[in-house]
C-alpha cells in the first residue's frame, strides 16, 4: 500500500509473517546486521514498551482513552467546555492551587523538569485567560521566580550537572519576558490588600462563614510570603540594569527578609485535603480542605499534560506532588541555611572563606540552589567576564585580595616595604604573577560548591594549575632575589641586621605561599577519599603514610619558615618603614599603593599593622572589629594551624605504625599478596596519588621510593616496638587536638559567639578535633591490649563510624 | 544409520534455508519500515538490526500516535529498540526508488563512497 508521511512516498508492503518465518531460522544469539553497525551503537538505542526508557507507552490505559476521543485537552478546550474556571476563585481554592504550586516549586529546586513539575499546572499555559487578578498574580509571580533563578542564579554558577538539573530545556513554555519583576511585586501587595479588606468585610458579616474567614487569612500569609521570598531571591545576583555590574549583596535587607519569612511561616498552616467533611479536630498545624470545595478546579494540575514534550532519555516517573506540610517545614530549613550562608560576608581574607567554605558544604549538606547563591555572593557574576576576573562580594578586585594573603602569610619585601619604588619590569612580572594566580584561587571556590564527588575530582584538576604556579612563583622568587637586596642594601643598615638580611634572601617567599595552599587542596583531597568511603582497607596503609610522612611533614616546614620569617622580618621590615620615610604618608610601592585600602579594612589580620598600630592611635580607630580572627600576638603565628597539622600528623603516623604492627601480627582480617592486577600495591598507589604526579613540591613519590622508605620507617621494627610508637603518638594526637580545643573555647571569640559556628581551622572544625581525641583514646587503649599479647588469635576490624577520617580499632 | 544420515540431510538442508533467511534479511537491512506495535503505535524507521526473535533496532525512527500519513502527534525517537513481542505488523518498503524528495541529499557516485571508506580509516 502507499503511504505519504512528510515528504516521502512509502510503498509498503505487508512482511509480518515472512519476517517473523526468516527470523526464526536464526540461530539463538545471532543478529543480522550491517558491518557498520556496531554493538556499541546498538546499546545506545531506546527501548520502547519498558516503563523507564519509553515515554510514549500507554500508562494504565491512559492514552487508550485519548483514543477514546477524550484526550488531554488544552487549557483553552477545557475552558470552552467549562471543565475549568478562571474566575472567581474562592480563598480555599486559591490556598490549594497556591500550596500545588509551592509543591511543584520544591520539586523543580530537587531537579525534577519544570514540564513535569510547574508546567502540569494548566492555568502557568496561558495566564492571561485567567480572569481573578489574585490567581494571575501568583501564577505570573511563581513563573518569574522560576525564571529567574534559573536564568540569574543557577545558570550562572554553573554548579550543576547533567542529572541534578536541566537547566536550557525550557520546551517552549510561556516565560512572560516583558512583565518586570518590580511589577510582581507591586501586583502581590495589591492582591494583598484587596485581600485584608475582603477579610474585614467577611468578620463584619451578621453571619461568619469561619472556613472563609480562615482560608482568606491563610491566604493572605500566603501571599505575604511569596512577595517576601520573590523579593529577597531577586537580590541575589542583582544586576544593576544601567550598568551591567553587579551590585553589593546586602546583607541587611536579606536578613530582614529571612526574618519577615519565618514569621510567615510560623503563621501559614498548610493545606490537607480531606475526603469528606468529618468533624474539624483540634490539630491547628494543618488547613483541612474538604475535597467538594475544589470540585471547580479539579482538572488544573495534569501530570501528563506535557508527557510527551518531553526528551526520549529522560527520567519521566511521575511523581505525586509533594504534600504541602512537607514542603513548608523544607522552606523553614532553606531560609536557615541562607541565614547561615550570609556569614560569608563577614570573612575578610582568602583563607578565612576558604574556611567557610569548607565546614559550610561539609555540616549544612546545601542543596544546588543554596550551593549557587554561595558561589554568587561571594563571587557575583559580570556580564562576559571569566570567573577569575570577578571581583570578591562584587568590590574586591581578586588579585588584590591574593595580594594581601601572600602579604599577611609570609610578609614578602614586595608587598611589605613602603619606600621601595618599583621598576616597570620587576612590576609587570609580579603583576603577572598575581593576575595568574586568580584563575587557580577563583576556580578554587567554584570547585568548593559542587557537590562532594565533583568538588574533589575538580579539586585533583586544580592540583594541575597548582603546579603550573609552583613553576610561575620559583621564577619571581628567582627574579626578586636580586632585586630586593640591592634596594636593601642601599638602604643603608646595620649590621645587626645581616642575619635577617640572609633570611630574607634565602627565603622564596611567593614559593613558600603557593606550596601552602597547594598542600591544603592536597590534604583536603585526601580526607575527602574518607568522607566519600573511597579507600579500601588494603590501602589504608599508603594513605596515612603518604599524608603524615610526606603531605604533612611538608606542610608543618612551610608553616615553621612561615612563622619565622613573621617573627624575625616583621619588626626589621616595619622599622625599616619607619625610617624610610620622610614623609609619613607617602608610599613608593606602587603594590601598596594599590592594596592600601584593602590593608587598612583588614588591619586585623595585617601582621604589620600590629606594630605600628602603637605608633599612629589615628589608624586604631579605622580598626574593624573582625569577630572571625583570634588575635594573634607575635609568637603566634600559625599557632592554631600548626597545633592541627600536629595532631594529624601524630594521628596518621600512629595510624601507619599499628597498621603495619598489625600486619606482622596477622592481625589483619585481609592478606596483603594478592596478584589480582588491580589489587597489586603499585597499581593502587599510582592510581591513589597520581593527582600528586605532577607537582614540584611536594616531590611524587614513585612506588620504588615509597617502599624503601616505608622500609626505614617501619619495616625495620618489631611489632611491639611499632605497637609502642603508635601508642605515644595517638597521645600527642590527643594532647595536641586538646590544646587547639582549649585555645578556642577560652579565646574572647568563642565566648562572644552569637551565631552556631564550628569554628573551622583548615579543614578541622571542633566537633572533628573532639572526635579525633575520642579515637585516640580509644585506640591507644586497644593497642595497650594488643602490646600485652591480649587474645592473640583475633582478628582486628576498623569502625569508621565515629569520624570518617580515622578508624577506631575495633577487636 | 538411517536417523543419522536423515539428521545430516535434514540439517543440510536447514543450513541452506538459514543461509537463505540470512540472506533475504541482509536485503531488507537499510530499508525503510513500518512497524505497528501493540499499544497502538506506529513506528517508521530504517531497519539496522534485527535477530531471532525479531527483535529490532530502526534508524531514524519516528513515532506516531494514530495515523503517521495524518502526522497528528509524532515523536523524533532516533535510534529505537523494539522488542519482537510487542510487535503487532512489519511493513516494509522495497523499493529503494522511494528516496525522500530533500534537495539537500547528493545523488553520490561509487567513487565518492569509496573516498567515504578511506575516511574511515584514519
Amino acid at each position: 500500500m502507499q503511504e505519504t508521511i512528510g515528504d516521502t512516498t512509502y510503498d509498503w508492503t505487508d512482511a509480518t509473517s515472512h519476517f517473523a518465518d526468516l527470523c526464526r531460522h536464526l540461530p539463538i544469539g545471532e543478529v543480522v546486521r550491517d558491518a557498520d553497525f556496531t554493538l556499541f551503537e546498538a546499546m545506545t538505542a531506546l527501548e520502547l514498551m519498558d516503563p523507564k526508557m519509553d515515554g510514549g507507552m500507554s500508562i494504565k490505559h491512559h492514552f487508550q482513552e485519548q483514543k477514546q476521543g477524550n484526550r488531554i485537552l488544552t487549557l483553552k478546550q477545557l475552558i470552552d467546555k467549562q471543565l475549568l474556571k478562571i474566575t472567581k476563585f474562592t480563598s480555599s481554592e486559591l490556598i490549594y492551587l497556591f500550596d500545588q504550586l509551592l509543591s511543584t516549586f520544591h520539586m523543580w529546586l530537587d531537579g525534577h523538569s519544570l514540564a513535569l513539575t510547574l508546567f502540569t499546572c494548566v492555568y502557568l499555559h496561558d495566564v492571561t485567560i485567567i480572569d481573578d487578578s489574585h490567581l494571575r498574580t501568583i501564577c505570573f509571580t511563581f513563573i518569574k521566580l522560576v525564571d529567574y533563578i534559573r536564568e540569574r542564579i543557577l545558570l550562572k554558577a554553573g554548579l550543576f550537572e547533567e542529572e541534578d538539573f536541566s537547566g536550557t530545556l525550557t520546551y517552549n513554555f510561556p516565560f512572560y519576558r516583558d512583565f518586570k519583576e518590580q511589577t510582581c511585586l507591586t501586583d502581590l501587595k495589591k492582591s494583598e490588600d484587596e485581600l485584608n479588606k475582603r477579610l474585614r468585610s467577611l468578620k463584619h458579616q451578621t453571619e461568619l462563614d469561619q472556613v472563609d474567614i480562615n482560608a482568606t487569612q491563610q491566604l493572605i500569609y500566603r501571599i505575604r510570603f511569596l512577595r517576601y521570598f520573590f523579593g529577597l531571591t531577586v537580590k541575589f545576583n542583582e544586576a544593576n540594569e544601567k550598568t551591567g555590574e553587579q551590585t553589593y549583596l546586602n546583607t541587611e535587607e536579606i536578613s530582614k527578609y529571612l526574618k519577615q519569612i519565618d514569621e510567615m511561616l510560623q503563621l501559614i498552616r498548610p493545606s490537607f485535603i480531606i475526603e469528606n467533611e468529618t468533624t474539624p479536630t483540634d490539630d491547628n498545624s494543618q488547613l483541612n480542605i474538604s475535597q467538594t470545595l475544589l470540585t471547580d478546579i479539579s482538572r488544573s494540575f495534569d501530570p501528563y499534560y506535557n508527557y510527551r514534550q518531553l526528551p526520549p532519555a529522560f527520567n519521566r516517573f511521575i511523581r505525586q506532588l509533594i504534600f504541602p506540610s512537607f514542603v513548608y517545614k523544607s522552606l523553614v530549613n532553606i531560609c536557615q541555611q541562607l541565614r547561615k550562608m550570609l556569614e560569608i560576608n563577614d570573612k575578610r581574607t582568602l583563607k578565612q572563606s576558604f574556611e567557610f567554605f569548607l565546614e559550610y558544604s561539609t555540616h549544612e549538606k546545601p542543596s544546588l540552589f543554596i550551593r549557587s547563591l554561595l558561589l554568587l555572593s561571594y563571587l557575583p557574576s559580570v556580564q562576559g567576564c571569566l570567573l577569575s576576573s570577578r571581583k570578591i562580594f562584587g568590590q574586591i578586585s581578586f588579585a588584590e585580595q591574593v595580594k594581601c594573603e601572600i602579604r599577611s602569610f609570609i610578609v614578602p619585601p614586595l608587598l611589605t616595604l613602603k619606600s621601595i619604588s618599583i621598576d616597570n619590569e620587576t612590576l609587570s612580572c609580579s603583576e603577572n604573577f598575581f593576575q595568574r594566580a586568580c584563575v587557580p584561587f577563583s576556580n578554587l571556590f567554584y570547585s568548593l560548591c559542587n557537590n562532594h564527588a565533583r568538588t574533589r575530582e575538580k579539586l585533583s584538576n586544580l592540583l594541575e594549575e597548582f603546579s603550573v604556579l609552583q613553576d610561575e612563583s620559583e621564577k619571581l622568587d628567582q627574579w626578586l632575589h636580586k632585586y630586593l637586596i640591592q634596594q636593601i642594601v642601599q638602604a643603608n643598615l646595620s649590621t645587626a641586621n645581616a642575619q635577617t638580611l640572609l633570611l630574607i634572601e634565602k627565603t622564596s617567599y611567593f614559593f613558600q605561599f603557593i606550596l601552602n595552599w597547594t598542600l591544603l587542596i592536597m590534604e583536603y583531597y585526601l580526607l575527602m577519599g574518607f568522607d566519600l568511603s573511597l579507600y579500601s582497607k588494603r590501602e589504608l596503609y599508603d594513605v596515612y603514610f603518604y599524608f603524615a610522612q610526606i603531605i604533612l611533614f611538608t606542610h608543618i616546614n612551610v608553616y615553621k619558615t612561615s612563622k619565622n620569617i613573621l617573627n624575625t622580618t616583621v619588626p626589621f621590615l616595619v622599622q625599616l618603614n619607619q625610617k624610610q620615610q620622610t614623609n609619613k604618608n607617602q608610599i613608593n610601592n606602587q603594590f601598596i599603593q594599590q592594596m592600601n585600602s584593602l590593608i587598612q579594612h583588614n588591619s586585623n589580620d595585617d601582621p604589620l599593622a600590629e606594630l605600628t598600630n602603637e605608633n599612629n592611635a589615628t589608624q586604631k580607630k579605622t580598626k574593624r572589629k573582625n569577630p572571625n580572627v583570634l588575635v594573634a600576638t607575635n609568637n603566634e603565628y600559625h599557632e592554631q594551624e600548626l597545633l592541627l597539622i600536629h595532631g594529624h600528623f601524630a594521628m596518621s603516623t600512629a595510624m601507619h605504625r599499628c597498621l603495619k604492627a598489625l600486619d606482622i601480627e596477622r592481625r589483619l582480617k585481609f592478606s596483603s599478596n594478592d596478584s589480582n592486577y588491580f589489587l597489586r600495591d603499585e597499581i593502587r598507589y599510582r592510581h591513589r596519588f597520581l593527582p600528586f604526579a605532577n607537582l614540584c613540591a611536594p616531590p611524587y613519590m614513585p612506588h620504588t621510593d615509597f617502599l624503601h622508605i616505608q622500609h626505614l620507617s617501619d619495616n625495620r621494627y618489631t611489632a611491639s616496638e611499632l605497637y609502642q610508637d603508635a601508642i605515644n603518638n595517638f597521645s600527642q594526637a590527643k594532647t595536641y587536638f586538646e590544646t587547639y580545643l582549649n585555645r578556642i573555647t577560652t579565646s574572647k571569640q568563642y565566648q562572644q559567639q552569637t551565631f552556631n559556628r564550628t569554628f573551622t581551622t583548615g579543614f578541622t572544625s571542633l566537633i572533628d578535633a573532639e572526635s579525633y581525641i575520642r579515637i585516640a583514646k580509644t585506640n591507644g587503649i586497644v593497642l595497650k591490649l594488643l602490646l600485652g599479647g591480649h587474645k592473640p588469635d583475633v582478628k582486628i576490624d576498623f569502625d569508621f563510624s565515629l569520624h570518617a577520617h580515622y578508624p577506631t580499632l575495633k577487636l | 544409520m538411517t536417523d543419522i544420515q536423515h539428521e545430516i540431510q535434514t540439517s543440510e538442508g536447514t543450513n541452506v534455508q538459514v543461509e537463505q533467511a540470512r540472506k533475504k534479511l541482509y536485503d531488507w537491512l537499510n530499508k525503510p519500515m513500518r512497524v505497528s506495535i501493540v499499544d497502538g503505535r506506529v513506528l517508521v524507521g530504517v531497519l539496522l538490526c534485527t535477530d531471532r526473535d525479531q527483535n529490532l533496532i530502526l534508524g531514524n525512527c519516528n513515532e506516531y500516535i494514530g495515523s503517521p500519513s495524518e502526522q497528528e502527534e509524532f515523536r523524533v525517537l532516533g535510534l529505537a529498540l523494539i522488542p519482537g513481542q510487542h510487535i503487532k505488523s512489519i511493513y516494509i518498503d522495497e523499493n529503494t526508488s522511494s528516496i525522500p524528495n530533500h534537495s539537500n541529499i547528493s545523488i553520490t557516485k561509487i567513487n565518492d563512497h569509496m573516498l567515504d571508506d578511506d575516511k574511515s580509516d584514519c
